[in-house]
């Protein structure tokens, strides 16, 4: 039995006891819900792009099983190259609304945004055109899921070579600071020191 | 103040500070001393206030490279033209420092190097540490083109001119081969005299086991990349000569 089979039975196992169309209606009751409180939410400016974002995606994929749970069945109809493109995709979403949601959040300077953006671009890139990739595939010999893992290392090398320069400013920054604190220290005792004995 | 000033880098030295701080009175009352405090977690600092010494505080332990430093910046500002740097550890003997001064006034050169080797003196824990040391001294000799003999000595005499350009660029760990190699790309001459060196009075090398690995690596690496590195031009001998 494959996962996706497994999936399917779960469904059906939830909403048996509300009779043969129990699933859908199960569906459309949370779609509903759920587009309610989103709407409820946004209004009230109670909720950010980020979270929005998710509600609305969750929203839209109950309110499709509520049209037809056969959805669940397409995913079984698809190939493995197909799914993996359709998990590329979301990865590639979850990373660029991540690092969007961290920078207007000001967790984030825009600076080492930058390399987590173009991370997310390069991985929804591979996910929308496989055509392009193909080529690159050819040229290495490398499968197409290879070359994905591929893509994701080079990025991650970038990024934490990214964070290595930036820790050697830090420290020489930080090297700057101490030495400077402490010559102040050192001539604020001196004065000390100098206006101690004119007063004494 | 006086144009003399000695700087003594430490990090909890707090058995051998006192006593070498009364020693360098006895030696050289006139100098007055600043002791670098290395973020130490021990009594360093507040006996070496006692002792009479000025004494920067550096808030983090950031390296022996920037304990100096820091005293170096210090010097410039206070107007010295000649900082003597010893150890705080007292293997550097304060009676010695006359021999370095005399040939720091008397020489045109911008370092003076307190060498263990060209004298009778030899003071070295193993064989193993003598062989690196030397193969150290052959390799930056043919880079400065002059004959290096205690390329790891930190007895030294800093002039002014070498104060500007060391307050703004110093190596950060193990710095003194890097140093005389960068100086001497930079337009600057050192000269070794050789003198006395004492065995450490109290706790150990920082150089041991991994250490030494990590020290030869980092050090050779340093060597061969400070070949290539860009010049810094409003740092060179010719410009920091004029400034005041």
């Amino acid at each position: 039995m494959n996962a996706i089979a497994l999936l399917q039975d779960w469904v059906t196992a939830i909403a048996s006891p509300l009779g043969p169309r129990g699933g859908k209606l199960t569906f459309a009751f949370l779609a509903l819900l759920m587009m309610l409180s989103c709407i409820l939410l946004i209004k009230a400016k109670r909720i950010g792009v980020f979270r929005s974002t998710m509600l609305i995606a969750f929203t839209a994929l109950f309110a499709g099983l509520a049209y037809d749970l056969r959805l669940i069945e397409r995913l079984n109809e698809v190939t493995f190259l197909d799914r993996i493109r359709l998990l590329m995709g979301t990865l590639s979403f979850l990373v660029l609304l991540v690092t969007f949601e961290a920078v207007r959040r000001l967790h984030l300077q825009e600076r080492y945004a930058l390399l987590w953006l173009s991370t997310g671009i390069m991985l929804l890139l591979c996910a929308l055109f496989t055509s392009i990739l193909d080529f690159f595939c050819d040229l290495f010999g490398m499968q197409y899921i290879t070359f994905i893992v591929a893509v994701i290392f080079t990025f991650l090398l970038l990024v934490s070579f990214h964070f290595s320069i930036a820790m050697s400013r830090l420290a020489k920054d930080r090297a700057n600071l101490a030495q400077r604190t402490a010559q102040l220290e050192a001539r604020i005792e001196q004065l000390e020191k100098q206006r101690s004995e004119a007063k004494g | 103040m006086s144009d003399e000033l000695v700087i003594i880098p430490a990090f909890n030295e707090e058995a051998s500070i006192g006593g070498l701080l009364r020693e360098l009175k006895d030696a050289q009352p006139d100098i007055p001393a600043v002791v670098v405090c290395d973020g130490s977690s021990d009594r360093t600092a507040e006996i070496a206030r006692k002792e009479g010494a000025t004494v920067l505080d550096l808030a983090c332990n950031l390296g022996v490279g920037s304990a100096v430093q820091a005293g170096f910046q210090y010097a410039l500002a206070m107007g010295c033209q000649r900082v003597i740097r010893i150890d705080g550890d007292g293997q550097h003997p304060p009676s010695e420092i006359g021999v370095l001064l005399e040939k720091a006034r008397n020489s045109t050169e911008d370092l003076i190097i307190g060498s263990r080797f060209s004298s009778q003196g030899l003071h070295t824990s193993s064989i193993f540490r003598f062989m690196g040391i030397k193969l150290l001294a052959v390799f930056l000799s043919v880079i400065c083109r002059k004959r290096v003999t205690d390329p790891t000595s930190g007895f030294w005499v800093v002039k002014r001119p070498l104060l500007h350009y060391f307050a703004r660029e110093y190596p950060v760990d193990y710095p003194e081969p890097e140093a005389l190699a960068l100086l001497r790309r930079q337009g600057y001459d050192f000269a070794e005299v050789g003198t006395k060196f004492r065995a450490r009075q109290e706790g150990s090398s920082s150089i041991h086991g991994w250490g030494t690995v990590y020290y030869a690596l980092k050090v050779s690496f340093a060597l061969v990349v400070g070949r290539v590195r860009k010049l810094s031009k409003t740092l060179s001998r010719a410009n920091t000569e004029v400034r005041p």
